[in-house]
């Protein structure tokens, strides 16, 4: 393992790892795996079953011994300095497992035992943080699921940490407490904190990250903004206008339009650029033009691929390519 | 001091463990009190009583077995609580040393055990004190020294139950393991005259040449170690063996 290459980064990145390699046997769980994820950010990291999530969190969490690479987790560099990198890390791994035969406030206690002395007095507002206050004094085994998973939460706050890794946190919620749940991850990066979440569900990680990377086959096939990697290659924009033939009429030679057309009421363009300054400028050129054609604009709204397409695209193209 | 009382959490919260153990430390005795003394009220001439000091080695003996037993189970439970509820992994991800986690274990499971023993030595001190008859009561001595061995081999036997099921990870095994081999393999064993003094490495044997309190059978019947120094030294073996064996194991799982 070279840690002596780990630059310390802490900074930016929460989690870094460099050429990160999980071999079981000839099995390879993890291949050259280089990720970055900023601070104070939502970190979606999906991938169909078996693509090696659950290895990268292990991992990471120093519960298993990478074959190779690095890692630096909120600066610190793993495993050599664990117990500084963990202190102020939440994580849950898989399903949040407890002692079923104590109550809720029981097995935070046992794991507060774990922590710095701190973490005792962090009970009760872990509980209430997530809603569990009035079962506190349950046995874990009259919990459902969506109270485990919450309790599993509860127990990371007792670290107050820094980042918070969840593997498959939605996995078996209904609808209502995904909803909840997704408003926790957000009140978390609200408050500056990192949440790194792996799911095989990409419409609720596009609805709650704002950063993701793809996984397959233990290969990370991109990384980056949600936004980034849901989009076309060519940005596509839809102006909901009261005269989308007048409007298409105007777009006719404009500076950065590529294609354009008519869509139920709508006008669609498709930008000649990368970068985001470049198409916010042309979109905001386009709009005056159309305004101050007397053209009324309801709405401007860029057309995405969603997360789940894109994702589709990536893994069967590697599946192709093997 | 936080992770010891954490680990007596879990455990003197298992309901079925702690009235097992109860049962078979005061339990046991308590029914086989009460049966020696309606025989002995019912007939004195042919059933003395239950009490005094020739007794007092046999109580002891039983009570030591008793738990002995009780302690291979609370230690295979605390070896193992971790591992097969699953919080193992919870608690190496907050990056406390493995070590740590498994150490205390130990003085958690023995905070679980002592407590009991010592309400079964109670116990069996009132029989032997109270419903000894004419019979003469056993000596402060006696009593310190009968008190202080059944301390050491039931807080042995949860040690080195702690370390091998830590080494194992699975309960169910370990205990069936561990009781085969106190109840069954090491008696037998001890039996075999062939293994001359290699015998002497059983630990019953050694504990049974520390127990400082005759029997009816006659002093060190049970026992083929005859010096004190090789006695503990091979409890001290048993125990660095196996806990060593235990933290190996636990720092070295994947969690």
């Amino acid at each position: 393992m070279c840690e002596a290459t780990i630059k310390n980064e802490g900074d930016d990145y929460v989690i870094q790892t460099y050429g990160l390699t999980k071999r079981f046997d000839e099995r390879i769980a993890l291949n050259n795996v280089d990720l970055s994820v900023p601070r104070a950010s939502a970190f979606g990291f999906v991938g169909p079953n078996g693509a090696g999530k659950t290895t990268f969190i292990r991992t990471l969490l120093g519960l298993t011994k990478p074959s190779s690479g690095a890692i630096n987790l909120l600066g610190y560099t793993m495993p050599r300095d664990h117990s500084l990198a963990l202190a102020r890390v939440g994580g849950i791994v898989e399903e949040p497992r407890f002692h079923p035969h104590l109550t809720g406030r029981e097995n935070l206690k046992i794991v507060a035992a774990a922590r710095e002395p701190q973490a005792d007095g962090r009970i009760v507002g872990a509980l209430e943080r997530v809603g569990l206050s009035d079962r506190a004094h349950d046995l874990v085994k009259t919990y459902s699921t969506g109270m485990r998973q919450r309790l599993g939460v509860a127990r990371c706050l007792l670290a107050d940490p820094l980042l918070l890794i969840l593997d498959e946190p939605m996995n078996g919620l209904d609808p209502g407490g995904i909803d909840d749940f997704r408003l926790l991850i957000g009140s978390f990066v609200a408050e500056g904190r990192s949440v790194f979440l792996s799911s095989h569900l990409l419409d609720e990680v596009e609805k709650t990250c704002d950063h993701v990377a793809i996984i397959d086959q233990g290969n990370v096939l991109m990384q980056g903004l949600v936004q980034d990697i849901a989009r076309r290659d060519k940005p596509t924009i839809k102006f909901r206008c009261d005269s989308p033939d007048d409007a298409a009429r105007l777009m006719a030679g404009q500076p950065g339009v590529d294609n354009f057309g008519r869509q139920e009421g709508s006008l669609i363009v498709t930008i000649n650029a990368g970068e985001r300054d470049e198409i916010d400028n042309i979109v905001a050129n386009l709009n005056r033009r159309l305004v101050e054609a007397g053209i009324s604009v309801y709405a401007i709204e860029t057309e995405r691929v969603s997360l789940e397409k894109r994702f589709l695209e990536m893994t069967s193209r590697l599946g192709a390519r093997g | 001091m936080r992770l010891i009382n954490a680990e007596f959490l879990k455990l003197r919260k298992r309901r079925g463990l702690s009235w097992g153990s109860l049962f078979l430390i005061v339990g046991v005795p308590l029914i086989i009190f009460i049966i020696l003394e309606i025989l002995h009220l019912a007939d004195a001439a042919r059933h003395g009583p239950p009490g005094g000091q020739g007794a007092f080695g046999d109580w002891l003996e039983g009570l030591f077995s008793g738990g002995v037993v009780a302690a291979m189970i609370i230690g295979a439970i605390a070896g193992t609580a971790d591992v097969s509820s699953g919080v193992f992994r919870d608690l190496v991800a907050t990056g406390r040393s493995r070590w740590q986690l498994f150490i205390a274990r130990v003085p958690g499971a023995l905070m679980m055990l002592l407590p009991i023993v010592t309400l079964g030595f109670v116990l069996i001190m009132i029989i032997n004190l109270a419903f000894s008859g004419s019979n003469p009561t056993p000596g402060p001595s006696h009593m310190a020294q009968g008190y202080g061995w059944l301390l050491l081999g039931t807080g042995f036997a949860l040690i080195i139950a702690l370390g091998f099921a830590s080494l194992i990870g699975s309960r169910a095994a370990s205990i069936g393991v561990l009781l085969g081999w106190q109840l069954v393999a090491s008696p037998l064993l001890l039996q075999v005259r062939s293994l001359g003094p290699a015998r002497q490495a059983l630990y019953t044997s050694a504990l049974a040449r520390l127990n400082p309190v005759p029997t009816l059978e006659g002093p060190g019947a049970t026992t083929v170690t005859h010096s004190v120094i090789v006695a503990a030294l091979v409890l001290v073996a048993w125990i660095l063996v196996m806990l060593g064996l235990g933290a190996w194991r636990t720092a070295r799982r994947d969690a």
